[in-house]
């Protein structure tokens, strides 16, 4: 991996945070000031505070001796937390289409599975499991979740 | 008077079948998420947020300050048997509470912790009850502009202690006030950034962005940490109590009462050293009246001044009661502590008092100064509450200690589904929307992100908690001044608070200028900030 390359995420929440300041200042430009006035006083003090952020950052990024890691090796330290995101994420997404008892079982047995899970009758139990509360939820407490 | 009238009035409230209960299920809980890896309060109140809101409001703040009681002690367990403190406000428990339990004592620390827990809690919210009616009544003559420059203090002084960075800290908390204000405007109802989602006319969904906050990205995080950690370690084994055979001895053992002489035992260490409870107490409630600072601060330290007052210093860290003592009742009496700018201001003390004012704008209630006068009796049963956990935690951890030890068997890829999916079902239920779902993953991946690159996220939360106060007292301290900015300097008051908000940002920017931000990235290098207290 690159040297530079790493330089990459240190900037990627600074540069989100701006674009959402601009589109911020953007929505809010033409209003008056009981509506403007308190967010374009936050967007001022947050794009004040972010060189500062950024500063710090990139100054202990040039200090820094660390060796180099290669994307192998990332991917061997954090490969669980992206299958976790990309399991939520895909849950969230077919949790309508699909309705809760088929999105949920395929996500909780899939992401057990992932996580490093391989014993079928636990994964079978936590299925059961899964429906069981759906049915809990559906059918005790009343909650019209998708596709119940 | 006052005080009487009102304890009377939250005593009618929650002194009934429903709020004993609630404090029961709330202590369980907390005591589970205090035991469980990667658990805290504020993980385990957001996860029971959406199920409070189904009943009244003094039963819905009685079950959130419950878990924050048990959560308290459960961490404890954890670390007085293997060293691995299950909450913040455990580590400095494990300096002395571990060697005792090396040394085969494990049922006695276990007790003294829970002993001082008890009466840690009982001094800090009595302490609470008897100040919070005359800090109310000084609150409520403050005008909005000073109110506005008090919710700037709270976000500021969050923002200072937690973390290494201030402008990381300032920055994450501004960010949390501009997303509260992605609603309509105050006065002119003008819509602000809705990427024309109708939705966010409102505020955002305050239990989805709770859930997103502290359960979705803590789960998300999980297996990193706990690899970090070279996976789980076994409880029981490190329990060396010798195994009865017989079913009495087994229901006795299921039940806590298989050492009866310990249990007992424990109670009269701690009362043996009432010098080192109420030090510890009053450390704990003077630091909870901090807003951000949580109990990972306080406990370590009241251990540090119990050590720096002990006659003997050599007997610390080699199991001696005064160390454990001096930690669990800062600890517990921190509830109390944070309860009073939580209850006369509106501003948290802590990222559990911050759930707790989410529950009060879901019940359509704006905290601040006039909570205390508008609504004295839930005011007060949330401190009754808060009393009797404290009081609860005697029984209950003595009958829940042995069975709480098999929680931490769980394993990590069961661990994480199943609370995601829990999490999920929760932010859904509140108003029966995919769009609090989309809210929920939208600050879970947010705040993924802030951990990951060592930001602080508590003053995320308390910046969207204080951004609707801070806003409105922006907006009226305005139109009372005919527009005029001014207004915020003008009363002795405010100029005091500035002089505050001035001071508290000079120190920060100090102690950060004193620190090389190579520190920062090489304690941070892991890329996860602390975990929320």
């Amino acid at each position: 991996m690159n040297r530079y390359s790493t330089l990459i995420p240190i900037l990627v929440l600074p540069v989100i945070i701006c674009v959402y300041l601009v589109l911020f200042w953007n929505s809010v430009k033409d209003m008056a000031i009981t509506s403007a006035g308190y967010p374009k006083l936050l967007i001022v003090m947050i794009a004040c505070l972010l060189p500062f952020v950024l500063g710090r950052e990139v100054i202990a990024w040039r200090r820094s001796h660390a060796a180099d890691v290669s994307w192998r090796a990332l991917w061997r330290d954090w490969n669980k937390v992206v299958y976790a995101a990309v399991a939520l994420i895909a849950y969230i997404v077919l949790l309508d289409p699909l309705g809760a008892y088929v999105s949920s079982f395929l996500f909780v047995v899939g992401l057990a599975f992932a996580l490093g899970c391989r014993r079928p009758l636990v994964l079978a139990g936590l299925g059961g499991g899964t429906l069981l509360l759906i049915l809990v939820f559906a059918g005790a407490l009343g909650v019209e979740l998708p596709g119940t | 008077m006052e005080t009487l009238h009102g304890l009377a009035a939250g005593w009618d409230l929650i002194a009934t079948p429903t709020g004993l209960m609630a404090m029961v299920i709330g202590l369980t809980v907390g005591f589970i998420a205090g035991v469980l890896p990667g658990f805290s309060g504020p993980n385990a109140a957001a996860l029971l947020l959406p199920i409070s809101l189904h009943y009244p409001l003094e039963i819905a703040l009685a079950l959130i300050i419950s878990i924050y009681a048990g959560t308290t002690f459960g961490g404890t367990i954890p670390a007085i048997l293997i060293n691995v403190p299950g909450e913040g406000g455990a580590a400095a428990t494990a300096l002395d509470g571990h060697p005792m339990a090396k040394a085969g004592k494990a049922q006695l620390a276990i007790g003294i912790a829970r002993m001082a827990s008890v009466l840690g809690g009982v001094i800090g919210v009595g302490i609470a009850i008897v100040l919070i009616h005359p800090i109310s009544a000084i609150a409520i003559r403050i005008g909005p502009p000073e109110l506005f420059i008090a919710s700037m203090i709270g976000v500021t002084v969050c923002a200072t202690l937690i973390g290494d960075n201030v402008a990381k800290g300032l920055t994450v908390a501004f960010l949390g006030m501009l997303i509260s204000a992605m609603s309509v405007g105050p006065i002119s109802a003008e819509p602000r950034l809705d990427f024309g989602i109708p939705e966010l006319y409102d505020q955002i969904p305050l239990v989805a962005a709770v859930v997103g906050i502290f359960a979705l990205s803590e789960m998300m995080l999980l297996p990193k940490q706990m690899a970090e950690s070279s996976g789980q370690a076994d409880y029981v084994a490190a329990d060396q109590r010798p195994q009865s055979t017989h079913w009495t001895g087994k229901l006795l053992r299921l039940l806590g009462l298989d050492n009866v002489p310990e249990i007992v035992r424990g109670v009269r260490v701690t009362l043996g050293y009432p010098w080192a409870v109420l030090q510890g107490s009053l450390i704990g409630l003077l630091i909870g009246t901090v807003p951000g600072i949580g109990s990972s601060v306080s406990n370590l330290v009241a251990y540090g001044a119990a050590k720096r007052w002990a006659k003997d210093k050599s007997r610390f860290g080699k199991g001696h009661p005064v160390g454990i003592i001096a930690s669990e009742a800062s600890d517990n009496a921190l509830a109390g502590g944070s309860l009073i700018p939580t209850l006369t201001l509106g501003i948290p003390g802590n990222a559990t008092s911050a759930v707790m004012l989410a529950a009060l704008y879901l019940y359509g209630i704006q905290p601040g100064p006039q909570f205390m006068s508008a609504h004295p009796g839930e005011a007060y049963a949330v401190l009754l509450a808060a009393f009797c956990s404290s009081v609860l935690i005697l029984p209950l951890g003595i009958v829940l200690s042995s069975p709480l030890i098999y929680f931490t068997k769980i394993k990590m890829p069961i661990l994480v589904p199943a609370t995601m999916l829990i999490s999920v079902i929760g932010a859904y239920a509140t108003n029966a929307s995919m769009f609090d779902v989309s809210v929920a993953l939208a600050f879970g991946l947010l705040t993924l992100l802030l951990r990951i690159f060592n930001y602080p996220i508590i003053p995320l939360f308390l910046g969207l908690i204080l951004g609707p106060l801070a806003e409105n007292n922006f907006v009226r301290s305005l139109a009372l001044a005919r527009y005029h900015a001014d207004i915020f300097w003008q009363s002795t008051p405010s100029k005091v608070l500035l002089a505050v908000l001035a001071g508290l940002l000079a120190t920060g920017i100090a102690r950060n200028l004193r620190r090389r931000p190579t520190e920062e990235r090489a304690e941070g290098h892991e890329g996860i900030a602390a975990t929320p207290d």
